[in-house]
């Protein structure tokens, strides 16, 4: 058997280098393959613009032949019903030349992170493209880390308090509905509770299945309700406690009661269950939830249905008790790989993509509000708001919104927000309990020299 | 001529054992700047695993659940049944149910975890067949998750542990199973004290690998309910899995993959010492 | 397996007839939906309406998109790729771990058991990043390699129990005549352990073409097999259940098909009795 000792070494030896010759070929391949681009993005069956991603990379594929003759754009589909899904594909795939697209759809939210992991380039030629200018302060910001460019926001959202009026009157509650406090919310909720034993009185996105949902529209957005944030961009701190938190944390606890089963959050395809089940059966009063879910249900989309426009309103997030209104956006942006192929080529394609006229189409189609000032104007943008009046509606929102914190830590600090929502939900935490479990977590996280007790 | 089975082992499983438990000392990341760049952090991980909280012992507390039930109870005993049943049984039956259990087996593993999601779910087949006769139905995928998908692996993995009990006991001599059923009122005794021990080291074999088997399942309870409703149904590979790519912090899951390999270690080698004692290994019997 | 029936009270006979009448009854039902379903336009989780009867969500598998035939060309790739090296591999080494025992051989048949069980799924993390520093990622040729070595421990343990049911008289009958040890492998063991290769054979497949979480992590897009592709399906509102249950019937065939073919053709040999022996 020595010689079969020796035929071992060999020959492992002999895979690892073949391994490496092999790979080598790979990314020789990949290189010279410098006219062709991929686009990688997420699709879902549920959502409504299924097709209206891949409309837009061919839309812009074609124009971008005519500007590189020769150039080709092969769409790259990641098809999965959870989002954080797609987000651990994504990283996974930017990490080998093999594997990673040339333009990639990031969820704004987790532009800094992957910046930082040195997914996705810096693409500081973008200023000097014409359309750059197009774009408000607010969104060149959610797509800069550490003062440079990362990627072009293709479309936008705000949060709305959608409320079934139908429902609403048979409990005895005045339409229009608009809460100015939390208080206003839990009394509603209770009063839809007593009302009808049958319905979810408020959908609230909480939880680890809802994953990103949970932190940023089931607690985020009411935060920012209060006096205090997530994190302070002016003393570069994050905010672990105080009168703000202890409101929020509360409120999510006095919801409790009536808010959707846990069959129904711990589901990660719960926003399905709510938007497409729940909603136009009117067995939900209110639900906290994007801007995009009245498209689903206008006459030229997937679930024509004109009683949802007459059955459900919208409200807009309150500030607690001090008579304003607030609001939280998110959205997608197309940034490029930091293995693509080809860099010249794959700038040109999201420059092409970003045009006023294809974000409008894309967004009208999507659901989305157009992050771009100039495609508002758009035709395709003025057709779909006549036929989708919530779309007026949440674009004036976008006044008074806000935006999470674009740097690497937030998609931690957001899972743990989102375990302690599902804690609360449960029933295995108080408010007080999660507000000590956050404050210790996100010290944890960031490094007690970056975070500070907010006092009023 | 062992060469090529060793190349194998060391270049795919072997150095993969090793960088597991090296990464399991980083803080490596799936995004943000320790995705790439990642630090040797002692023992964080574990700190963090065993602490308090952690949802740890709940994890290794569901994966035994799921292994006595759906593999000891589920697949074993009730495959033995079978087996032992169909001895006595018309022929025409034991042919067509021996076939319809080997199709059950032999199904995509992600097609069973459908069909069953389906059955279960609220408005699925089960509810809709209790309904017809008047019984209530609460979504078991909700109320009783462990039970769902430790139906759905006996189901599916049955048949594994019935052949292995139909071909052994086909080895027994007729006359003393004829003995056995004949004297109904001692069957059980005869079972024991004859049966039993003649298949002693096909039993044996049988858990080895059901065993090992199951510890390492992680589609089913993946694709049926995702280790939910909450954490009810989360099993170590899915506790792992989650850690690593729903949370972000893939050494984190490396921690929990180590824990994994040192349970699946430990049931190797008590199996190993016990067949090694009957001589089970050496094959030729 | 003889078809010896025990003989006994009648009673008994009809008793355990009808339990397992029974068990293969509801054995079945899981199945139920899944059939019926798939021969409806518009399929939903209850077996009544679905608007009518149709092959359409079988034909337009074959038709439509491409999605199906890829990933079902991608499992082919996957499962036969596995099951040929594993069972060469394995029928290879098995050889002189059977005839040649030494302490060394009893010790590295003590390692293939303990790898047997190493649950596969807590080293795919890892997997992963090296597969990537070695740009090894989004290979269906070496995933066929990792899957190999996974399926390798058992396949060689039952390879193992196979070789040494053979008597080793024919053999040294051979060696007098001056055949080489692998010769003899060749001519003398191989034809009469064809039961146990397919054994090995069948059992590989089966994993192989069910495989999920290593082909999940390690391949992406249009190399993903159909197990992954079902995958997407899950939970998917849009998703038209039939055209999925159409989709799940016609994956879940081949492994039917090639079990029934082997048990056909090997006949008693089969139902795992190597393993038994062992």
């Amino acid at each position: 058997m020595r010689i079969s000792k020796h035929i071992t070494v060999v020959a492992s030896l002999a895979i690892m280098v073949s391994g490496v010759i092999v790979g080598g070929f790979n990314t020789v391949s990949g290189a010279s393959a410098t006219k062709t681009i991929s686009v990688m993005y997420w699709t879902n069956f549920d959502n409504p613009g299924t097709n209206a991603i891949p409309k837009l990379i061919n839309a812009a594929a074609a124009q971008l032949a005519k500007q590189y003759p020769g150039a080709k754009v092969v769409l790259d589909p990641i098809t999965t019903s959870s989002e954080s899904t797609y987000y651990a594909k994504i990283d996974l795939a930017q990490r080998s030349a093999a594997t990673a697209p040339d333009v990639v759809m990031e969820d704004s939210f987790l532009i800094g992170s992957d910046a930082s992991a040195g997914f996705i380039q810096a693409i500081p030629k973008i200023k000097s493209w014409s359309g750059w200018q197009h774009f408000p302060a607010a969104m060149q910001n959610v797509v800069t880390y550490n003062g440079k460019v990362y990627g072009v926001v293709n479309s936008t959202d705000v949060q709305l308090a959608y409320y079934n009026a139908k429902l609403f009157r048979e409990a005895g509650i005045a339409v229009p509905w608009q809460p100015h406090s939390f208080a206003d919310i839990v009394t509603a909720s209770k009063a839809l509770a007593k009302h009808d034993k049958g319905i979810v009185p408020a959908w609230l996105y909480t939880g680890t299945p809802l994953g990103e949902a949970s932190s940023f529209r089931g607690f985020e957005v009411f935060l920012d309700g209060t006096n205090d944030r997530l994190y302070n961009s002016a003393t570069k701190k994050w905010e672990i406690s105080g009168p703000g938190f202890t409101a929020t944390w509360n409120f999510l606890a006095a919801m409790r009661p009536y808010t959707e089963p846990e069959s129904d959050w711990s589901n990660p395809n719960g926003s399905s269950t709510v938007n497409l089940n729940l909603m136009p059966a009117n067995q939900v009063g209110i639900v906290f939830d994007g801007s995009w879910v009245s498209t689903a249900y206008v006459k030229a989309g997937p679930k024509p249905d004109p009683s949802f426009f007459t059955n459900f309103k919208e409200a807009r997030f309150p500030t607690n008790g001090t008579g304003g209104y607030t609001n939280q956006s998110g959205g997608f942006a197309w940034s490029l790989s930091s293995r693509a192929g080809n860099s010249k080529l794959g700038l040109a394609m999201i420059e092409d993509m970003s045009s006023a006229g294809n974000i409008a189409t894309f967004d009208a189609a999507d659901g989305n509000i157009p992050p771009r000032t100039d495609a508002t104007t758009q035709q395709q943008w003025a057709a779909i708001n006549k036929v989708d009046p919530v779309l007026t509606f949440a674009t004036n929102q976008l006044a008074v919104t806000n935006y999470r914190p674009n740097l690497p830590q937030y998609p931690q600090i957001s899972t743990e927000i989102a375990t302690l929502t599902g804690d609360i939900s449960a029933g295995s935490m108080t408010a007080a309990q999660a507000e000590t479990a956050f404050a210790a977590k996100v010290t944890q996280i960031v490094g007690a020299s970056h975070v500070v007790r907010m006092t009023k | 001529m062992v060469a090529p089975l060793i190349v194998f082992i060391l270049a795919f499983i072997g150095w993969p054992i090793i960088w597991t438990m090296i990464l399991s000392f980083t803080n490596m990341t799936i995004t943000g700047p320790t995705a790439t760049h990642f630090q040797f952090i002692g023992f964080a991980n574990y700190r963090q695993l065993f602490s308090s909280g952690s949802g740890l012992v709940q994890s290794i507390f569901l994966s035994l659940y799921y292994l006595v039930a759906s593999a000891y109870i589920g697949q074993a005993l009730f495959g033995f049944a079978l087996a032992y049943l169909m001895l006595s049984c018309s022929m025409r039956v034991r042919k067509t149910v021996g076939s319809i259990i080997i199709i059950c087996w032999l199904v995509p593993e992600i097609i069973a975890a459908w069909m069953w999601f389906a059955m279960l779910s609220d408005g699925g087949t089960l509810q809709q067949g209790l309904h017809a006769v008047g019984l209530p139905y609460q979504t078991w995928l909700i109320s009783h998750p462990m039970i769902s998908v430790s139906l759905a692996n006996s189901w599916r993995g049955v048949a594994f542990s019935f052949l292995l009990f139909s071909a052994a006991l086909s080895d027994v001599p007729a006359e003393l199973l004829d003995a056995a059923k004949v004297d109904g009122a001692h069957t059980w005794r005869r079972l024991r004290s004859i049966i039993l021990p003649l298949l002693a080291t096909t039993i044996l074999i049988d858990f080895v690998l059901i065993t090992l088997g199951t510890l390492n399942d992680f589609t089913l309870i993946f694709a049926m309910t995702g280790g939910g409703p909450g954490t009810a149904s989360n099993v170590l590979s899915v506790f792992m899995y989650q850690q690593a790519f729903s949370t972000f912090q893939l050494a984190y899951g490396t921690a929990i993959a180590v824990v994994l390999l040192v349970i699946g270690a430990i049931f190797s080698v008590i199996y190993i010492r016990t067949l090694r004692r009957r001589g089970a290994l050496n094959f030729v019997r | 397996m003889t078809t010896r029936r025990v003989r006994g009270p009648s009673a008994v006979r009809n008793l355990s007839t009808m339990a397992i009448s029974l068990v293969g009854v509801l054995f079945l039902v899981p199945f139920l939906w899944l059939v019926v379903v798939a021969f409806q336009r518009h399929g939903s989780l209850e077996l009544a309406g679905g608007g009518g009867f149709t092959l359409s969500n079988f034909t337009s598998l074959f038709t439509g998109g491409g999605m199906f035939l890829q990933s079902f060309e991608n499992s082919l790739f996957l499962a036969v790729g596995t099951t040929i090296f594993t069972t060469v591999i394995a029928v290879f080494a098995a050889y002189p771990l059977s005839r040649f025992g030494s302490r060394t051989q009893e010790y590295f048949v003590y390692v293939l058991v303990f790898l047997t069980g190493l649950p596969i799924i807590a080293i795919m993390i890892p997997t992963y990043d090296y597969f990537v520093t070695l740009n090894l990622i989004n290979s269906r040729f070496w995933t066929v390699c990792f899957m190999t070595a996974t399926a390798l421990p058992f396949a060689t343990w039952i390879a193992r129990s196979f070789i040494d049911a053979v008597p080793r008289e024919l053999e040294e009958a051979a060696w007098m005549d001056g055949s080489s040890r692998f010769g003899s492998l060749k001519r003398i063991v191989v034809p009469l352990i064809i039961p146990g290769i397919c054994v090995v054979a069948v059992f590989t497949f089966v994993n192989a073409w069910s495989d999920f979480f290593v082909p999940y992590i390690l391949l992406q897009g249009a190399n993903s097999p159909a197990s992954v592709t079902m995958y997407s399906f899950f939970g998917q509102y849009g998703v038209n259940y039939s055209e999925v249950a159409a989709f799940a019937i016609v994956y879940s065939l081949p492994p039917v098909l090639l079990y029934l073919i082997v048990t056909r053709w090997v006949g008693q040999g089969f139902a795992l009795r190597g393993a038994v022996k062992g």
